[in-house]
């Protein structure tokens, strides 16, 4: 490998060359101990940092995505086609739409007794409701 | 449900109809579908639309996914860095906000200022990129998925993603360049 074609390969996979592809690094780790490799990589390693930089996603953000998501999927299945357990007894499986339904409301209450007033929905709270409604157990979400 | 169960395992789980499986993928990677998309879309505002597209269609296609073809991730990376594509192709996309604001409050060593200006100068310039040079960029440096992972979240050959990369990392280095010496130019005129 010639600087020429270290350069180019800096270039393109920046100054880090345990990032390069894995063939040519062996040669590449040579170079980049010479003083001309040196400072191609340096030179190529600042622009690293600045290309790296990465947004900020706070938790409350992804879980308002979350639970639009889920809003979206409980809005496109119809009332009473959630899924019945399999090991529900036929003549018992009616119940389990209006048992969903009636946990959700317990819910509902609950939450608006218990939990301060906020302009936004508590997400959390609100994935719980979805959960709950969907046959999950609130345990699962590891909720405080 | 094992707390470390692989994604891959979820996925399987989601195809039958699981949504504790479902929130479980969320609540991973939301965070990660959500930072690609802003990059790759330029606004965070399309970037909360498209990572919930993006589960939309994870829930909806989870059948499709093979595991032995691909890692959850990567499948993820795919459906978000497309979506963001054909988000920053329409017209009307909104404002280009990835370089965000700078917040008015004590003075702070120039030191700090010059590294900030320079990350907004990169950041511009990357949010100028074309799409999928974006999108080479955003995964191979911010994600930091090496050429082949990228390369087989974009469905592009290795040799074709090098090439996004150094044309992208080329032309970032030129608009910085360009902007020194305008602002240089600027300051040499005073």
């Amino acid at each position: 490998m010639t600087i020429d074609e270290f350069r180019r390969l800096a270039e393109t996979w920046g100054g880090d060359v345990e990032r390069w592809p894995e063939p040519l690094r062996a040669e590449a780790r040579a170079l980049a101990r010479s003083p001309g490799g040196t400072a191609v990589l340096a030179a190529e390693r600042r622009l690293d940092l600045a290309l790296g930089d990465t947004p900020v996603v706070t938790r409350r953000r992804a879980d308002d995505v979350a639970f639009r998501v889920l809003q979206q999927i409980a809005d496109a299945t119809p009332r009473g086609r959630e899924r019945v357990p399999a090991t529900l007894p036929s003549r018992l499986r009616w119940l389990f739409p209006a048992a969903s339904l009636a946990a959700s409301v317990l819910l509902g209450v609950s939450l608006a007794v218990e939990l301060p007033f906020s302009a936004a929905p508590p997400a959390a709270a609100t994935i719980l409701a979805m959960t709950v409604d969907s046959g999950s157990m609130a345990s699962d979400w590891g909720l405080p | 449900m094992a707390e470390d169960e692989a994604d891959e395992a979820l996925v399987g789980r989601v195809a039958g109809g699981d949504r504790r499986a479902f929130g479980r993928l969320m609540e991973r990677h939301m965070g990660l579908a959500i930072r690609v998309a802003q990059k790759v879309a330029g606004s965070a505002a399309d970037a909360d639309d498209i990572a919930q597209e993006a589960f939309l269609r994870v829930w909806t296609r989870a059948g499709s996914f093979d595991p032995a073809r691909a890692r959850f991730t990567t499948w993820l990376y795919r459906i978000v860095v497309n979506l963001a594509i054909d988000q920053r192709r329409r017209p009307a996309h909104a404002e280009i906000d990835a370089a965000g604001e700078i917040a008015a409050s004590d003075p702070e060593p120039l030191g700090v200022l010059v590294a900030r200006e320079e990350r907004r100068a990169v950041d511009t310039a990357v949010a100028a990129l074309p799409a999928r040079q974006r999108a080479a960029v955003v995964l191979f440096h911010m994600e930091g998925l090496s050429g082949r992972e990228a390369a087989a979240a974009m469905e592009i050959s290795e040799k074709a993603f090098e090439s996004l990369l150094i044309r992208g990392r080329a032309a970032v280095k030129a608009a910085c360049r360009a902007r020194e010496e305008t602002v240089g130019g600027a300051r040499d005129d005073r």
